[in-house]
């Protein structure tokens, strides 16, 4: 089916920040793991899978409008040199993640395309709780802690 | 957060680096090394440049004269 060209573009721009994320949290989770804070490393595993999963539909999607996915450009990876500092990064990666997935949302109905906006909506819910989930953990790290906050990973 | 993955170099020599008087991605590479091999963190480099950029990352925002939110260059 042939999809409008402003609607690939942007789904390739997701596609992108989805391998990228894919790719953040992947050496986040290594890393993580290197320095022994197990649980966190789990916990970015999944998130990187998950990334993935995202990255999966947005694919099928392009290649449903007829479009052609880009899988070799990424934005750039940052990783961070301590924990804290990756979760940092990571937390910025999300939010990034909603607003772009509100401005597609907004260009979806803007292209009469509600197939393209459903999709982007659940991606949308997802980032959202990722979101929250950080800024939760974040108000944690600043009641507990340093220290206490980075035991929890061990 | 490391900016240079090839040769490992962070942030805060970046961010050194501009401060030393940096504004071009070349003038970074020469000081820290950073970005001297695949490239891939010019943009990244561009971006810690701010407004002493130069605009010569080649990502798009590079190319299209924005200085600030900078990116990768489509391979379109």
């Amino acid at each position: 089916m042939n999809g409008d060209p402003r609607i690939i573009e942007m789904l390739n721009e997701s596609l992108t920040a989805e391998l990228t994320a894919v790719n953040q949290y992947f050496i986040a989770s290594k890393m993580a793991d290197d320095w022994s804070y197990s649980k966190l490393a789990k916990e970015y595993y999944d998130e990187s899978i998950d990334e993935m999963k995202h990255a999966e539909t947005i694919i099928d999607r392009i290649l449903f409008l007829d479009g052609v996915p880009n899988m070799q450009r990424l934005f750039p990876v940052e990783v961070g040199e301590s924990l804290i500092e990756q979760f940092q990064l990571n937390y910025e990666m999300e939010k990034r993640a909603v607003l772009r997935y509100r401005a597609g949302s907004a260009l979806c109905h803007e292209a009469s395309d509600p197939g393209t906006r459903n999709l982007l909506e659940a991606l949308l819910k997802s980032e959202e709780h990722h979101v929250d989930d950080a800024e939760a953990e974040l108000a944690n790290l600043d009641q507990i802690g340093e220290k206490l906050w980075l035991a929890k990973w061990v | 957060m490391l900016v240079c993955h090839c040769l490992a170099v962070n942030d805060r020599e970046v961010k050194a680096a501009v401060g030393q008087g940096a504004a071009t991605v070349e003038d970074v590479i020469n000081l820290t090394d950073a970005g001297a091999l695949c490239g891939g963190c010019h943009p990244s480099i561009c971006m810690l440049l701010g407004e002493h950029s130069q605009g010569d990352c080649g990502g798009d925002a590079c190319l299209a004269g924005s200085r600030v939110l900078c990116g990768p260059r489509s391979s379109v």
